[in-house]
């Protein structure tokens, strides 16, 4: 916009908050009785020669009954008026009425605003009046000029405060979740908010970066998102996959996502109000993909972290067993089987991760119990019982220096703890015994009892719940027992456990 | 809760119309707050109000609660008529 048409706008916003200001329309009383209640005029300068807004003489008519041309005030006026904006002085005039005028320029520095003109005044104005009203003036004009400046900056700072507060709000959103599978839909979701738009798609490249697979799709339009892999080629998404820039068309715009390489594409679709997307729509959006990038990278390196954690933590259930062949290794429905009652229990994620740690090497205190004892088919001896019984105590000694382990331990120390008290090795009871123990004991019991022992034969699983229900409030927590009966009941552990 | 209702508050006319002048936000209730002159208190009172009445859209994580405009577009035009009204009755 050319400076003189930001200048004319500027000079009219500020005349028009002059003529509002409070502070002039209350002063203006009090010096109307001073000077004898004049006729007022406040003239706005138009910065066009002398092409003054005309001043209204209407009130002029009504008190000078005795003059037949106002041509003639006018003139005297406007010739005023030019003296004043010449010298930037306050100027005084006799009217062809015989009325007393003055004028004042209402200006800051060298900036002419307007006029500020009365006429039939009671008597002449002395000099020190005449000092007080301009201060007055001054007064008033310094304070519009610093409304007008604060409501510029207001204008300018308001929407980027607003802009900023929205992004860092998605950060938050965003940064907090570790799983893609719930990442990539938040992203996509916050996406069509930001944009406006009706549907969002995120596709990230494959291993060997030669396809793009379509990770989450979300469509406000309710239609039915179906995941498809493409090969590099044709294609929007294809197209800034390959080229790294970003392609906007009337109705769709796909960024790339890019951590040191190119690592995925995130497209929106038709907008919500139909309009094209613009340039600042794109804007937008890379800012957004920059952000969605770091919160995929993390969850990546998350899940990679959980993967080398649980591989660790399987070799090492592996090597114990091989070591230990007798440990009867736990199926893979018995850690399903303890991860469902997590679930039904309402265990935090963190606490369920700690429980499928604990499910994968429960017993690798077993370790230190003689084979014989391991293999013995008769009932064991007092001496056989209590070494036994001492292999929580060791399994925690063979774990205690892992690390990402040491969340493990109250749950493997006290998995053959019994709710009344009577198990070991502390003997806790109730709710003293960490929940996640309580969950492994009833699945340890449950997937013993429908295996087959050196000492006794497989039970059916129905006698085995029944077993189970049995024991509830004595060897088993009963809102764990609960669970375990409603997951029995919906059928969720059906084809989990296969007889040995 | 009956939309019009819940416009006939002030504090929560001053919410929804942040959110009709500013469609594309996602913001908490201390952002939006700041930029309505309300207290913390009454905004997120009103914004789970609005996110009931589907007005809203909530977007929960642990630590953080976001929310943004509706993208329905039948609520957007009975919004924007309400508003438009309430505009001059507040005024007035």
């Amino acid at each position: 916009m050319p400076n003189s048409k930001l200048n004319n706008e500027y000079q009219k916003e500020f005349f028009k908050r002059l003529l509002e200001n409070a502070g002039l329309k209350n002063k203006k009383q009090a010096f109307s009785e001073i000077f004898g209640h004049p006729i007022w005029w406040i003239i706005e300068e138009k910065n066009t020669g002398l092409d003054f807004k005309e001043p209204d003489l209407t009130h002029c008519k009504t008190k000078c009954k005795g003059v037949k041309n106002f041509n003639f005030c006018r003139k005297d006026i406007l010739t005023l008026l030019a003296a004043v904006r010449k010298t930037h002085q306050s100027k005084t005039l006799i009217c062809p009425g015989g009325m007393r005028g003055v004028c004042f320029p209402l200006a800051i520095g060298e900036k002419l605003y307007g006029y500020f003109f009365f006429c039939h005044l009671n008597e002449e104005l002395t000099s020190q009046i005449m000092g007080i009203f301009s201060a007055f003036l001054g007064t008033i004009l310094r304070e519009v000029q610093k409304e007008l400046e604060l409501s510029k900056l207001y204008e300018t700072i308001r929407p980027r405060a607003i802009a900023l507060s929205t992004i860092h709000t998605i950060h938050r959103l965003i940064s907090s979740l570790l799983k893609l599978e719930e990442l990539l839909p938040r992203i996509a979701r916050l996406s069509l908010q930001v944009l406006r738009a009706n549907k969002c798609s995120i596709l990230l490249l494959d291993e060997n970066k030669k396809h793009l697979v379509s990770k989450t799709t979300v469509d406000l339009s309710g239609k039915m998102a179906y995941s498809k892999k493409m090969r590099l080629g044709k294609g929007v998404e294809n197209r800034v996959a390959k080229t790294g820039n970003a392609v906007l068309h009337n109705t769709i715009l796909a960024v790339p996502l890019v951590h040191e390489e190119i690592m995925g594409v995130i497209t929106v679709q038709s907008r919500i109000d139909k309009k094209p997307f613009d340039v600042f729509d794109k804007e937008i959006l890379s800012t957004l993909a920059e952000q969605a990038v770091i919160a995929i990278k993390n969850a990546e390196l998350y899940e990679e972290q959980e993967r080398v954690t649980i591989g660790s933590i399987k070799s090492l259930a592996t090597i114990l067993d091989t070591k230990s062949p007798y440990t009867y290794t736990h199926s893979s429905g018995f850690i399903k089987l303890v991860l469902a009652l997590a679930e039904e229990l309402g265990l935090s994620e963190e606490e369920t991760r700690h429980l499928h740690y604990a499910a994968l090497l429960p017993d690798a205190g077993k370790i230190w119990v003689p084979e014989e004892i391991l293999k013995k088919s008769s009932r064991l001896t007092g001496k056989e019982y209590k070494l036994v019984k001492e292999h929580p105590i060791k399994g925690v000694e063979i774990i205690k220096h892992i690390e990402v382990l040491k969340p493990v331990i109250p749950i493997i120390l006290h998995h053959h703890e019994r709710y009344d008290g009577t198990g070991y090795p502390n003997g806790l009871k109730k709710d003293k015994i960490p929940l996640g123990a309580r969950i492994m004991a009833l699945a340890d019991a449950f997937e013993a009892m429908i295996y087959k022992r050196p000492y006794r034969s497989a039970m059916s699983i129905k006698s085995a719940v029944a077993e189970i229900k049995r024991h509830s409030g004595k060897q088993f927590d009963p809102k764990v027992v609960s669970a375990f009966l409603r997951l029995i009941k919906s059928k969720q552990l059906k084809g989990l456990f296969k007889n040995k | 809760m009956n939309v019009n209702r819940l416009l006939s508050s002030i504090a929560c006319f001053k919410v929804v119309k942040f959110f009709d002048d500013n469609p594309r936000i996602i913001d908490t209730s201390k952002g939006v707050a700041t930029f309505t002159g309300l207290t913390v208190a009454t905004t997120k009172n009103i914004l789970e109000q609005l996110t009931k009445a589907k007005i809203l859209t909530e977007h929960r994580t642990p630590s953080t609660v976001g929310y943004s405009y509706t993208a329905d577009r039948a609520m957007l035009k009975k919004l924007a008529a309400i508003l438009k009204r309430k505009a001059k009755e507040f005024s007035s």
